[in-house]
């Protein structure tokens, strides 16, 4: 199965490299031609459930919350750009077509001229303007902000076109719109409240947006229930009504799709076997753009340790990634192979690296050319006095993260290291030595859903928790940022990721394969992520002859 | 009474406020914070710009103080991480659920329990007593989150004959009479499951005790038939104690199982509490911890109002 997921992502890859047209029009303009609207000749009618998670936070993209809030928002806002679930390109959504200026520090979007509100009422540039003015206010809470305050002012050019004016050049201005949180808001409804936080109901009970899908009920802590949206823009729903029902409990979940009860879960590997004989539930594999990562501190008491390349290079030959990728992953997902960038973000050709291979003798020998040997026979290798002994530090509650940590306790004790296994919740200890970077090493999972996150994780003046600085990087992430032509940027990123594959700052571990089940009555499901899916909602459609 | 009564209100404002100020401590002392704060994906900087907007770069003394404050004015203020909403509306919209969820498991567990409990008694070391001993020590030893997997995996997937978890049918053709009590079923039943086991023991332990009294010997002895013994002399003695268990396990019923609620996606209060735990949203904590502590308070009362209906000798002043 395997095998097949990454034929069919190699293949997408290829058909993406022969538009380079069409690649290249996003330095000019967004891909040409409208995005896909609901297919013709889709049965109609039906309900579909998805299982969420928890209860949504807000039902205010602009506002912060998490995974379930914005699987929701998907359905009930359209962004101005989207992320395929699929091909994780950046297709046009709310926008029809965009481009830049030479300089590339203005983006003009031109918006769906049918784009309406769910309460009938046109949506316009003077939205997404009012939306932008209120994200930039350092004061609004809004999650997005950082992403966009280089945003120097938003102009309204006529009513279906905005221009964004940037105080830096940023060839990733459409990319950011796309990860969901700058989701246009009515003004109408909104201007009228000191504080977008102030309008309680419509942020919590009645929102009113312009995707596919428009709230008609809820029960907090119960359900969420949806109605096809029939002025949508794209085309009607093929569906009357999708329904979000929260089960926090995935083993439920799995009960509840197996009763008919809901259509569409995220499920764990142990679940697919307990499904693979039920006809009435398909397993999709899809590929997620996260990875686990060994992260180094280079900041803080224990960054001597692995201050020297040489160090984190003989750590990375001592792992057995496919060793962990079957014990830990059961086999799903992909090695990165010493990449930083998921193969999935097609237009990123790959490194050309030689992967460090597992070999401890190998391990051992690099090590000792550093310096680090058992001088006193006490069994942990040292150098000047110090003991290479480190805590690790893991965040309790996810299993694969748990697993990884025992085997790299393992594995570098082997090599003379003194390795203590920390466990410690994720909003607890874990993010409080994280944020004060007194951690030595941590697991991690970095999600890479588009380019720039690979900034935000790898360049000293992203969010970089580890104190990690490479000017070489640095100086090759910000041409990329001064360009909108994608092959360049492609290019850019190859290089960024081969110098950081001498000189690694993590380790990465495997792309991890996401299983999704979902009910063979319901069609037109994105094979993706349920975040990036949502907004494609519009396609699903019930065949009960299926 | 009324001094008794008085007494009684007074204690129970000092252990709310007790409970109240030992639950903000333990947020506080606890490492982490806010959870949509705790994001790793974001800045140290940007955290700091959302917490400010919160205002939690307040000292503590200052939000305990305000808080307090505002809860002395009914105001339990606003949730840090559902938009905004009022807590007080956040709570009182979960209450229902919570409270017929938890007195149907009461009502399951004083149904099945006490009336097992007296049939092992007045059989004793037959086999309905043994029996009994046998499912009330399996109930006791089972934990409820696997006895509800159990459940589920039986009557919802293998015979469908009852819903997997939810409050209610969603749609139009779910939230009849019918529809809420089959989706209440299995819930109650785990819910009260421990329960009745304890209830099920110390009812045939009081039974027992009772039979052996003085006054039963002697109204068996003048010719009474035996129901009329246990109607008359046994019953409302041996429930003294029960009465005082049951007393124990009405606040945990009653004050949102997380557990269950959890697994069945029970929309109560139990749900609310463990969602704002894993939020760390201090004033949502507060308010659950407020109703729930207000509820075991009552119930207490509650206990306390029917010894004297059981029990002539017993009144307050």
């Amino acid at each position: 199965m395997t095998s097949q997921l990454a034929k069919r992502f190699i293949s997408t890859a290829a058909a993406l490299l022969l538009l380079p047209a069409l690649l290249l029009g996003a330095a000019q303009g967004a891909p040409q031609g409208a995005p896909q609207g609901a297919p013709q000749g889709a049965p109609q009618g039906g309900t579909v459930t998805i299982a969420l998670p928890a209860q949504p936070e807000s039902l205010n993209p602009i506002l912060p919350g998490e995974l379930s809030s914005s699987i929701v928002q998907g359905a009930l806002f359209a962004p101005l750009t989207a992320q395929h679930p699929e091909t994780f390109e950046i297709v046009p959504y709310l926008a029809t077509s965009w481009e830049a200026n030479a300089d590339v520090t203005a983006w003009t979007f031109h918006l769906h001229p049918d784009a309406k509100w769910h309460d009938g009422v046109p949506l316009t540039a003077h939205d997404v303007k009012f939306t932008f003015d209120r994200i930039l206010d350092p004061t609004e809470n809004a999650q997005s902000y950082a992403d966009v305050k280089h945003v120097e002012r938003v102009e309204v050019v006529d009513e279906h076109t905005v221009t964004f004016h940037l105080s830096q050049v940023d060839g990733l201005f459409p990319d950011r719109l796309a990860l969901g949180a700058l989701q246009p808001l009515p003004r109408h409804l909104f201007e009228k409240y000191a504080k977008l936080a102030d309008a309680v109901e419509l942020n919590t009970a009645k929102p009113v947006g312009s995707g596919p899908f428009k709230l008609v009920g809820l029960q907090t802590g119960s359900y969420i229930e949806l109605a096809a949206f029939d002025d949508f823009f794209l085309g009607r729903p093929n569906l009357d009504t999708l329904v979000f029902s929260i089960v926090p409990d995935m083993n439920v979940r799995v009960a509840r799709l197996r009763a008919g009860d809901i259509d569409w879960t995220d499920i764990e590997p142990t679940h697919a076997a307990a499904l693979a004989n039920d006809k009435r539930v398909e397993v999709i594999p899809v590929s997620s753009s996260r990875y686990a990562v060994l992260d180094f501190a280079f900041e803080g008491p224990y960054a001597p340790l692995f201050a020297d390349a040489r160090v984190r290079i003989a750590m990375a030959h001592a792992i057995d990634h496919d060793l962990i990728l079957e014990t830990v992953g059961l086999g799903r997902g992909w090695n990165m192979n010493g990449a930083y960038i998921p193969f999935v973000l097609s237009e990123i050709p790959a490194p050309d690296i030689e992967p460090y291979a597992y070999d401890p003798e190998l391990a051992k020998r690099i090590l000792a050319e550093a310096g680090w040997t058992d001088t006193n026979g006490d069994g942990t290798i040292d150098k000047d006095g110090r003991e290479f002994a480190f805590p690790l530090l893991v965040d309790r509650g996810n299993v694969q993260r748990e697993q990884i940590g025992l085997i790299l306790q393992d594995e570098f004790e082997a090599l003379g290291m003194d390795v203590e296994y920390v466990a410690a919740e994720r909003t607890g200890r874990w993010i409080e030595d994280t944020r004060n970077r007194v951690f030595a090493a941590r697991m991690a999972e970095f999600p890479v859903p588009n380019v720039d996150w690979f900034r935000r994780i790898y360049t000293s003046d992203g969010p970089n928790a580890r104190g990690y600085v490479n000017h070489e990087v640095d100086a090759l992430v910000q041409a990329a940022i001064q360009t909108s032509d994608r092959q360049l940027q492609g290019r850019y990123y190859q290089q960024a990721q081969e110098l950081l594959h001498a000189d690694p700052p993590v380790v990465p571990f495997f792309l991890r394969e996401q299983l999704m089940a979902v009910s063979t009555r319901v069609g037109g499901v994105p094979k993706g992520e349920l975040k990036l899916s949502t907004p494609f909602t519009y396609l699903l459609y019930v065949d009960s002859g299926r | 009474m009324a001094r008794y009564l008085l007494g009684r209100t007074l204690a129970a404002l000092l252990v709310l406020w007790l409970v109240i100020t030992a639950t903000f401590v333990m947020i506080q002392a606890a490492p982490g914070g806010l959870s949509i704060l705790m994001n790793p994906n974001i800045s140290a900087e940007e955290a700091a710009r959302l917490g400010r907007n919160l205002g939690l770069d307040r000292p503590v003394h200052e939000q305990y103080v305000q808080w307090l404050g505002n809860f002395l004015r009914g105001d339990l203020g606003a949730s840090l991480s559902y938009a905004g909403r009022p807590v007080g509306a956040m709570v009182v919209e979960r209450l229902p659920a919570t409270l017929k969820l938890g007195l149907s498991a009461a009502l399951f567990a004083v149904a099945v329990g006490v009336p097992l409990g007296v049939a092992a008694a007045r059989h004793q070391n037959g086999f309905v007593d043994q029996a009994a001993g046998v499912v009330s020590g399996t109930l006791l030893a089972t934990p409820n989150f696997w006895l509800g997997i159990l459940l589920i995996v039986l009557f919802a997937v293998q015979l469908e004959w009852l819903p997997a978890s939810g409050i209610r049918t969603i749609g139009s053709r779910g939230g009849g009479l019918a529809d809420q009590l089959a989706h209440l079923v299995m819930p109650a039943v785990v819910l009260g499951t421990s329960t009745l086991a304890e209830l099920t023991r110390y009812t045939r332990s009081a039974w027992l005790e009772t039979m052996r009294q003085d006054y039963v010997r002697t109204a068996r002895s003048k010719g009474l038939a035996r129901g009329a013994v246990d109607r008359k002399h046994v019953l409302k003695n041996a429930l003294i104690p029960v009465v005082t268990v049951f007393g124990v396990a009405l606040p945990r019923l009653i004050g949102g199982s997380a557990v269950v609620e959890t697994l069945f996606s029970w929309p109560g209060l139990g749900q609310l509490a463990v969602d704002a735990a894993l939020r760390r949203d201090t004033p949502l904590i507060l308010g659950v911890t407020v109703f729930v502590s207000l509820m075991v308070v009552v119930s207490n009362l509650v206990i306390d109002a029917t010894y004297p209906l059981l029990d002539p000798r017993v009144h307050y002043s």
